[in-house]
């Protein structure tokens, strides 16, 4: 199961924006902690810790944070309400997301399975796109192809690639297989339903 | 041919690396914010606003994503989307071409912004093959879109509104404050409050609006120095404004002090928002405020509070602030003007009356409103509303100048004000009555004519001898028109009598006589105050019995309860 820690200074967000539905669902996931204020201390028991931007932004500490769980590897949400751009930082370590987002269905849905079903990687990917998570990781696929000169069919000559996007390519072809630039976008369609 | 490369390392080296030939003049943009920029929109207009700045270009070349991780956050669509919507850059109509291995049908289903793929003088390859670029792209029109296409384009896209301003209210709140503050006023030779709108204006969404909205309405320095409205307001110097908004620190403070500030006013903000989480604690915290700053205006807010926006109206925090200053427990006579955005599904008339406001002004919203001239005039009706409101904070006064006196529950007194809070001339007539039928109804129990001769305070405690010394002049209708007092003037009263003078005595009521004694030999007023008193008898017999309108107005009234009513008042309560 993985602990989600949810910080927001302004109580009723939640409420207002899940709907009380949504709301209850979210107070009633036993893997949910909500808090009004952060404690820096606290924040490294949990997988994933998500806290309100402008707390953050006002009380100087997101260098600090970001530092704490980057080095255990825990996974960070900022959600505001002044950005409608949803973004994944620090090699898919940190999600910046619009509150709306964030207080969703979708969102809680996640949460809820992540009660009981054992998920370890592509966390922010899997709540940001839900059944569609894999295509960031394709779509990353197919760019490191045509970014360094694939065909349709033929991969790139490894030569020209640098070391990271070695690595990277590596990754990618352990988790999906090794496809060319064709399949990958056969792939993308077929999960986009296209 | 200039053409703009933009990207984050994520197209082919070749592409930023080789000669792309004699005949293109390119330039290479890296766009990468930092982990602070939090703010999309704000980071894209600092970064294309530099880039654009003195440059023109004939095609805009970028990725479908900046992203150096993800490349389906598709900030390429929010980037062209910037550019086409921001017309400062002067490239709001040059064809952008996408670069990337992506369908754009991919793209499309996964992006709410996709549609911009499809809008006119947008294109797009999968090739990562230089030459075939440029021979595409040699290939390609690069007219600038018309202006029907651009409409097109605006009819297309799908901007999100960000949630912050997912009502109505938030994005009024900084578009009015903007609207007043830089196209509005003319600040002439002061300088312009900075109001610290660029996130705002940065906004995607905002960016839309203005675009929606065309160019016609703009306001130029020209309009706004012949036409543009004086930044003070006349009339309220020395007030007492008191400013309840949650978003006061959108620029309002700023502004509404610069405002007040050049009228002579006072300005009080409350500036405790953040500090009370809890709805209940906020509305008793701002209570508290209400209370300990006597204002003569409080400039309201409706939703002061998150939780409001799922309340009915009567439930959200404006309102139950609004109660607490109308309270009568408290001062009924306070003024509130709400200063609110608007809202359609609310009448705001409605609410003014429901609420006991002076009146309200709605901070004007980009999707209901962009006449310059229903800004303007938006902008007057708040002045308008304040001097009304700080007209009418006498009466706030007069509340609190009776209480704990004995005459606090004074009907005639509570009526006068309860009529003077309507401000119509409608009341005017029963104003003067209520006025009189306090002075007389008061010396009539408090006062008798013993003797002929004398008037004594009922309680005993006071008498004084009037017979000879008070004496009325009469018109043919034998209406009392002047009266004099004589004790200090003795030497007068043979000049007086000859000149058609009558004792007092005479006075076949005996009520003027009574009133006139007690007002000059007991509470000391001098002579034209009495006479004062006798117009305002003069008229009330008038109004009330030809039924004509008074010609007294609301101004006349209140030097009348200043000077005569006040006054009876303090020499009651300093002999108690």
């Amino acid at each position: 199961m993985k602990k989600i820690l949810i910080v927001d200074d302004r109580p009723m967000r939640q409420k207002n924006q899940l709907g009380k539905d949504l709301f209850d669902k979210l107070c009633s996931l036993d893997n949910i902690t909500r808090d009004f204020m952060l404690d820096v201390n606290k924040i490294t028991s949990y997988d994933i810790v998500a806290i309100h931007y402008s707390l953050l932004d006002n009380s100087g500490q997101i260098k600090e944070i970001r530092d704490v769980l980057s080095k255990r590897g825990k996974c960070l949400i900022l959600f505001s309400g002044g950005n409608p751009t949803n973004r994944i930082i620090n090699g898919g370590r940190e999600a910046l997301v619009s509150s709306s987002l964030f207080y969703s269905k979708k969102t809680i849905d996640f949460f809820e399975q992540l009660q009981s079903v054992e998920i370890n990687k592509h966390l922010l990917e899997k709540m940001l796109y839900g059944k569609n998570w894999k295509v960031a990781f394709l779509e990353r696929y197919a760019q490191l192809l045509w970014v360094n000169g694939a065909t349709m069919d033929k991969w790139p000559d490894m030569e020209d690639l640098t070391d990271d996007e070695i690595q990277v390519l590596n990754e990618l072809e352990i988790e999906f297989g090794h496809k060319s630039f064709k399949e990958i976008n056969e792939d993308i369609n077929r999960i986009l339903k296209i | 041919m200039r053409i703009l490369l933009l990207h984050n390392n994520n197209v082919p080296f070749s592409f930023i690396s080789e000669n792309w030939g004699d005949d293109i003049d390119l330039e290479i943009e890296i766009i990468k914010p930092s982990t602070d920029d939090n703010d999309y929109d704000v980071f894209v207009s600092q970064q294309l606003g530099t880039i654009f700045s003195n440059n023109t270009f004939d095609l805009i070349i970028l990725p479908y994503s900046f992203s150096e991780y993800n490349p389906i956050e598709y900030t390429g669509l929010i980037v062209a989307a910037h550019i086409r919507l921001t017309p400062e850059w002067n490239h709001s109509r040059k064809p952008i071409l996408f670069v990337g291995p992506e369908e754009t049908k991919q793209v499309a289903k996964l992006s709410e912004m996709g549609s911009i793929l499809f809008s006119p003088g947008i294109c797009s390859t999968r090739t990562n093959s230089l030459p075939n670029l440029i021979g595409g792209i040699k290939e390609l029109s690069l007219e600038e879109i018309t202006d029907s296409e651009f409409s097109e384009f605006l009819n297309r896209i799908q901007i999100p509104r960000p949630s912050n301003y997912a009502t109505h209210h938030s994005i009024a709140n900084e578009w009015a404050v903007m609207r007043w503050t830089n196209d509005v006023i003319n600040w002439g030779e002061q300088e312009m409050p900075i109001i610290g709108t660029k996130s705002f204006t940065s906004m995607l969404y905002f960016k839309y609006l203005m675009a929606k909205a065309g160019s016609g309405e703009k306001v130029s320095e020209k309009w706004k120095k012949k036409n543009g409205a004086d930044p003070k307001i006349n009339g309220i110097s020395g007030k007492r404004v008191a400013y309840i908004d949650d978003e006061y620190d959108k620029g309002w403070g700023v502004l509404l002090s610069k405002i007040f500030e050049n009228s002579g006013a006072e300005l009080h903000i409350y500036d405790k928002f953040k500090e009370y989480k809890d709805r209940e604690d906020l509305i008793t915290s701002i209570n508290d405020f209400v209370d300990d700053i006597d204002a003569d205006c409080f400039l309201l807010d409706l939703r002061l509070h998150d939780d409001d926006f799922d309340r009915t109206k009567d439930e959200i925090s404006g309102h139950k602030i609004a109660a607490h200053i109308k309270d009568p427990k408290i001062n009924r006579a306070r003024q509130v003007v709400i200063f609110s955005a608007s809202d359609k599904v609310w009448n705001m008339k409605e609410e003014v009356q429901k609420i006991g406001a002076t009146d309200y002004v709605l901070k004007e919203s980009p999707e209901a409103n962009f006449s310059k001239i229903d800004s303007l005039n938006g902008f007057n009706e708040f002045k308008k509303a304040v001097k009304k409101a700080c007209d009418l904070s006498y009466l706030k006064d007069y509340i609190n100048f009776l209480k704990g006196t004995t005459f606090e529950k004074s009907f005639p007194l509570n009526n006068y004000i309860d009529l003077a809070l309507l401000n119509s001339k409608n009341v005017l007539n029963s104003c003067v009555i209520g006025l009189n039928v306090f002075i007389e109804d008061y010396v009539e129990d408090k006062f008798a004519l013993i003797d002929s001769l004398n008037i004594q305070k009922k309680d005993g405690k006071w008498k004084s001898k009037i017979f000879g010394l008070v004496k009325f002049k009469k018109d043919i209708n034998r209406d009392i028109k002047e009266v004099v007092c004589t004790r200090t003037l003795s030497e007068s009263i043979n000049y007086k009598k000859i000149d058609g003078w009558e004792d007092a005595i005479i006075d076949e009521t005996h009520r003027s006589t009574k009133i006139v004694g007690a007002l000059f030999y007991y509470y000391g007023f001098r002579n034209p105050e009495c006479n004062r008193v006798l117009e305002f008898r003069a008229e009330r017999n008038s109004v009330a019995h030809e039924g004509r309108s008074t010609n007294f107005d609301f101004e006349k009234l209140k030097l009348f309860f200043d000077d005569i009513i006040v006054n009876i008042i303090k020499k009651e309560e300093s002999a108690k």
